[in-house]
């Protein structure tokens, strides 16, 4: 019997054996000694492959790459970081937080893995781990935009705290040139078809420029409720004096207040809003409303937002009353990152609708409502920004928008149709965490079919803002 | 002669009878590999024999994982998932069986004993949500599809100075169902489960960090570099707010300027 026991025993042994080696099938790649393709010339090409997919914004593609070789190499700092990073960058943030912990474990000073450690528990959710991650590596010597960015990052974490209240706000000051300070016509007579004769615009309806400066304020107050609710408040004010033209200097107060829900992914916020404005230094008109926006982030660098809104504008001169209206627009916009994480795009389209509402009759208004009636936009704007070293901003926006009135206009016998350009460019320049200057220069030209209401206007300003945080 | 072919063969019967017993009998099903090590990692089979373990050795089911003090290790299961095991941590895998498809007959059942362990399911229990389970001194855990963390504390540990004594549970992604005779509560992601033990009802308590903190503090040593923003780093749109001029709102110009001809008071007034 023996020999039995032998045989038992060998079957034992070569069972020992098998479990000594990797296995066979479940899809674990085969690790084989001296197979290892560490160092290798191929497998160098491999990750420098790697790195050039993930800077050329084709994370997919380098984390298809690296996939199948992540058991042989975990483990290795070099190659841990990278499909850290490239499961990071393409939406895979619990399998970006498995391979920088490795990179921590064998480096825990490596500043890289602990802001991209950071930014993967951010997309998970995970704000408490994401803050402490931050926070180390803000110990780790960042240069000026990573502890920029890192800086975001923690403002977005500290806002979204359940039951922590949040405040920010912000001053500003500039100076500027306006070159047509009334968004008037620069022909001081008009053809008036229902007299059939030139009439002469008064000055104030002819453009005039002239210099100006302003100031702004605005803050905003937010509280979590719980990981999905939470409360805001706001108010801006804006006022522009000119040198010369004080029948035109503004002022503007708006406001705003509601709830947001949601995280992560898909945030929706929805409020009141309310503003006064003013003209020359009385009041002009007031407007109130509702608006609700919903934002989708399909991946870190792909954010869908959708709004509606609704709102009451009124005047507040007796003369300037039959323009009363109300307002609704729905509009859905598109904002992309570029590969170089330094750069944005975005677009949007929307449309809307004007009633005129007034009751009060005049010669031009028998029936009320507006000179040229109701009135029927749609708009698109695009845009987009970019850094420029590591203090500078460069951003730039256009639109065109379409405006087509209801009713034929009582002096000038036609239905109003108007379309309005602007394009403005400018850069933020951020010498301190707190200070930027911006300089900027806005150009809109509004062509109509009804002449006195076309113009075009170029402003340039120079504004220098505090941040208050 | 043909009695003794006939022994012959009853022999091989026999002893291909003994092979196939035996072999059920020592072998234990390879559950997973390990894909990274650091530090000292043991595992030991039912028989108390205990060996060390490296990258890519195998752990078997039944065995028990130890991690020292320190170390750590991810072990790539057979169904795909994945098992991270924290310091000062302990294991058990009691029932591991796959063949490959959910049949139905495939089982992930572990006891973690003390410490820490992140857990992302694979094909088991991804089907039949029963087939897999972690069971703990206080409580079993159960899952709908998940990668979470669960932290036992055990009397007289380092972790019982910063925590109760007891089981936590810190989902990442996906639900788990904490279940003991007291109850069973539902966590969803970023939620932490606690039960003190089997006789306390689980609840829900505020994430503690200082039983997920799993990255390593910084080390003293000089920090010569620097932390740049990657080339190529796909930054949040949280941090992308627009400078200017960059909002898909309406724009918005409520200011409308009385337009009036020369001696605009002129009945009537012509107020275009």
């Amino acid at each position: 019997m023996p020999w039995i026991l032998s045989c038992l025993l060998m079957a034992a042994g070569a069972h020992a054996q098998e479990a000594g080696q990797p296995p066979a099938r479940a899809g674990l790649p085969a690790l084989k000694s001296g197979e290892n393709t560490t160092g290798s010339e191929a497998y160098e090409k491999l990750l420098q492959d790697a790195d050039r997919l993930i800077k050329s914004g084709k994370p997919d593609e380098a984390y298809a790459l690296l996939e199948p070789l992540e058991f042989e190499h975990s483990g290795e700092e070099r190659f841990d970081y990278l499909i850290g990073v490239a499961a990071l960058d393409s939406g895979r943030p619990d399998k970006a937080t498995l391979a920088l912990e490795r990179v921590l474990l064998v480096n825990p000073n490596s500043g890289a893995a602990r802001l991209d450690m950071g930014r993967a528990y951010y997309q998970l959710g995970d704000m408490p781990r994401a803050k402490v991650e931050f926070e180390t590596a803000l110990q780790l010597n960042p240069s000026p935009a990573a502890h920029e960015i890192i800086q975001k990052y923690l403002e977005s974490i500290d806002g979204q705290e359940a039951g922590k209240t949040h405040i920010s706000g912000y001053v500003e000051g500039a100076i500027g040139h306006d070159n047509n300070v009334n968004n008037s016509t620069s022909q001081s007579q008009i053809f008036v078809d229902l007299v059939g004769a030139n009439v002469a615009l008064e000055p104030t309806n002819v453009k005039t420029s002239d210099d100006y400066y302003g100031v702004a304020a605005g803050g905003e107050i937010s509280r979590s409720l719980d990981s999905m609710w939470g409360v805001y408040a706001g108010a801006d004010l804006r006022q522009r004096r000119y040198s010369s033209q004080k029948d035109f200097d503004l002022f503007g107060l708006n406001a705003r207040a509601g709830v947001t829900l949601g995280a992560k992914a898909d945030r929706v916020r929805v409020g009141v809003v309310g503003g006064r404005y003013d003209l020359g230094g009385a009041h002009n008109s007031d407007a109130s409303g509702v608006q609700a926006e919903w934002q989708h982030a399909f991946s870190p660098s792909n954010q869908l937002n959708a709004f509606i809104q609704g709102a009451k504008y009124r005047f507040a001169d007796v003369q300037m009353q039959p323009n009363d209206f109300d307002q609704q627009a729905i509009g859905v916009g598109w904002r992309h990152v570029l590969p170089s994480g330094r750069s944005s795009l975005f677009g949007s389209l929307y449309c809307g609708a004007e009633q005129d509402i007034s009751t009060i009759i005049t010669a031009a208004t028998p029936e009320g409502g507006r000179t040229d009636g109701a009135k029927q936009f749609k708009g698109l704007r695009f845009g987009g920004q970019t850094a420029f070293g590591e203090r500078t901003t460069l951003f730039a926006s256009g639109g065109v928008q379409t405006g087509d009135y209801s009713r034929v206009n009582f002096y000038f016998l036609r239905q109003r149709s108007d379309r309005l350009y602007d394009l403005t460019v400018g850069a933020n320049w951020r010498w301190d965490k707190l200070w930027t200057l911006r300089p900027q220069l806005n150009y809109s030209r509004n062509v109509s079919n009804i002449e006195i209401y076309s113009y075009d206007r170029m402003d340039f300003s120079l504004t220098i803002r505090r941040d208050l945080r | 002669m043909n009695n003794a072919k006939h022994v012959t063969a009853s022999l091989n019967l026999f002893l291909s009878a003994c092979l196939i017993v035996a072999s059920q009998g020592v072998y234990a099903a390879i559950a997973g590999n390990l894909q990274f090590v650091i530090g000292s990692v043991q595992a030991a089979n039912p028989a108390g024999h205990a060996r060390t373990l490296r990258k890519g050795d195998v752990v078997n089911e039944s065995d028990t994982v130890t991690t020292a003090k320190g170390a750590s290790a991810q072990i790539k299961m057979r169904d795909g998932g994945f098992i991270v095991i924290r310091p000062d941590s302990q294991l058990r895998l009691d029932t591991f069986v796959f063949s490959g498809e959910q049949d139905g007959s495939e089982r992930n059942f572990f006891s973690l004993i003390k410490g820490g362990i992140r857990a992302i399911t694979g094909l088991i229990g991804q089907k039949n949500k029963s087939n897999y389970r972690i069971s703990t001194p206080a409580v079993t855990i159960g899952i709908r599809g998940t990668d979470h963390e669960i932290v036992v504390v055990t009397p007289g540990s380092p972790l019982a100075a910063v925590a109760p004594v007891g089981t936590y549970n810190k989902v990442n992604m996906g639900e788990t169902i904490m279940t003991n005779e007291k109850g069973t509560i539902s966590i969803l992601p970023n939620q932490m489960g606690f039960a003190g033990a089997a006789d306390q009802m689980p609840q829900l308590q505020p994430v503690n960090l200082k039983l997920f903190s799993i990255t390593p503090p910084l080390l003293p040593q000089a920090r010569a570099g620097q932390v740049e923003m990657r080339e190529g780093a796909v930054v949040d749109n949280v941090v992308q707010e627009p400078d200017a001029a960059t909002g898909i709102a309406v724009p918005k110009n409520t200011l409308q300027i009385p337009i009036k001809s020369h001696g605009g008071q002129t009945a009537p007034g012509l107020v275009f």
